[in-house]
């Protein structure tokens, strides 16, 4: 009965898990059966294979509450006190009815969206531009010119950082890798300056140039231009499903650590 | 009504007409009456004048209320020859995380990443991110408490992508259930001024 080819990733996260048994069983949120739904949720966050570092972390950090939810409806109630008793589901209960609002308002959101589109503004896009330009590209960009554009990126004065700023940008380059792919997952093709700009930090220029090459080695990407030294096109290459996990997984530890001595911008005089 | 006053009244609708014309983005109804030496009020009765005559000429486009401006937007029944031109109707779509994203910003805002995580359940700092790169939201502040958090909100692009005049015409969360319930009837939010313009516009919808 139960469909075991079930993927986890088309889940939004534990919530949009959580909700789907919810509505699968038909269960009244305001007196679920923890016991059965912390089981049916463990059944399927043990399948989870192949799911991140950071979105495991996510699904199971769930598993923890709906555990903890549960043992603690296992606990005596006191006698008498039925009034004092507070019903240890009430703060997930909250957050359900709370998440289930804003699936339906994204639902709507998505109607907003088509409507809108389909309401064509006047003039084209840049992306919609180039779209038009296809059969006259002339000019298969090498790393060479990749490495030139984030070379004149680079040697731009850097933004003059915060005196409080104390937090550092951290992003590992399968992350980056990772943030990339989604963008071109929505559209085909990215401009150069849609990945950065003049106001971003020398370390994060850095990762995003290696994994640009990471991912033009992988063969995942092409790099083209319509004109010697005109804008730089990052384009999806159509993939075979061989090479799609390929540069996925972290073969390195995440470079955050070696990153960090020369990751500060330094002010060159 | 005499010869001159309908002069007048079309060469207001003219002026109004070629400054809508001459921009892509939406303009608002003040800077409108600015330029064409108007009153603000008169520029929304002409262009509800406008958008009657379109109508009643079977014209290919409407003036809508976008992002608190005046646009010129084609029918919605043409989407798919524009498309053929080259544009990239539909075509950008959201993910799913992006868009529930930032349905919690456009609704809680300003909201921390913190809070929308607690709500989301999953980390938001890359979807965060994509939002903000496609300036569909914006920094708009620090929570006052400790570490002082970024908050975020929407941008007038958020209106503009989602074609709604201003955050007002969001649905009222109370609301929503019934919404989604009835199929057609989330249209009326795109309509720009209530039932006054553009009634066609709104309430045909081509999914293609």
């Amino acid at each position: 009965m139960e469909d075991y080819q079930v993927r986890l990733d088309i889940f939004e996260g534990p919530m949009d898990l959580l909700v789907y048994l919810i509505r699968q069983q038909e269960i009244d949120i305001y007196d679920i059966p923890i016991a059965l739904l912390a089981d049916q949720y463990l059944e399927y966050v043990t399948r989870i294979e192949n799911l991140d570092l950071e979105k495991a972390g996510d699904f199971l950090l769930m598993a923890a509450t709906l555990l903890q939810i549960k043992s603690r409806m296992l606990l005596p109630r006191p006698e008498g006190e039925d009034e004092e008793w507070e019903d240890p589901r009430t703060e997930l209960v909250e957050k359900i009815v709370e998440y289930m609002q804003f699936k339906e308002i994204a639902e709507h959101m998505r109607r907003l969206e088509e409507l809108s589109s389909i309401k064509a503004e006047r003039g084209f896009s840049e992306v919609e531009l180039y779209s038009c330009q296809e059969e006259d590209i002339q000019v298969d960009a090498t790393v060479n010119e990749l490495i030139l554009a984030f070379g004149r990126l680079l040697l731009k004065k850097p933004p003059p950082e915060p005196v409080h700023h104390i937090l550092r940008e951290k992003i590992s380059t399968a992350r980056r890798v990772g943030e990339i792919r989604e963008m071109l997952r929505q559209r085909r093709r990215l401009i150069f300056s849609d990945l950065v700009s003049e106001g971003s930090s020398r370390f994060f220029i850095v990762v995003t140039l290696v994994a640009l090459l990471e991912m033009a080695k992988g063969g995942e990407i092409k790099i083209e231009q319509t004109d010697p030294f005109s804008q730089l096109w990052i384009v999806r290459k159509r993939l075979k499903s061989a090479t799609v996990n390929g540069p996925d997984k972290p073969e390195e530890p995440p470079e955050d650590r070696a990153g960090t001595d020369s990751a500060e911008p330094v002010h060159m005089d | 009504m005499n010869l001159e006053h309908q002069m007048a009244e079309y060469s207001k609708q003219t002026i109004v007409e070629g400054l809508l014309f001459a921009s892509v983005e939406p303009v608002s109804a003040g800077k409108l009456a600015r330029a064409a030496e108007m009153k603000e009020d008169e520029v929304v009765k002409v262009v509800f004048l406008l958008n009657g005559q379109y109508e009643k000429e079977g014209r290919a486009f409407r003036i809508l209320n976008i992002s608190g401006g005046y646009q010129f937007r084609a029918l919605p029944e043409l989407a798919g020859y524009i498309r053929s031109l080259g544009r990239q109707i539909a075509a950008h779509r959201l993910s799913q995380a992006a868009l529930q994203t930032i349905s919690v910003v456009a609704y809680r805002q300003p909201i921390g990443r913190a809070e929308i995580e607690k709500i989301r359940g999953v980390n938001v700092q890359g979807v965060l991110k994509t939002l903000l790169e496609r300036k569909l939201i914006t920094v708009c502040g620090r929570a006052p408490v400790l570490g002082r958090p970024l908050l975020y909100g929407t941008t007038p692009e958020f209106l503009r992508y989602f074609g709604l005049p201003d955050l007002g015409h969001l649905p009222k969360e109370s609301e929503l259930e019934v919404i989604l319930g009835e199929e057609s009837a989330d249209s009326r939010y795109l309509e720009s001024d209530k039932d006054e313009q553009n009634e066609e516009l709104g309430g045909q919808q081509v999914l293609m």
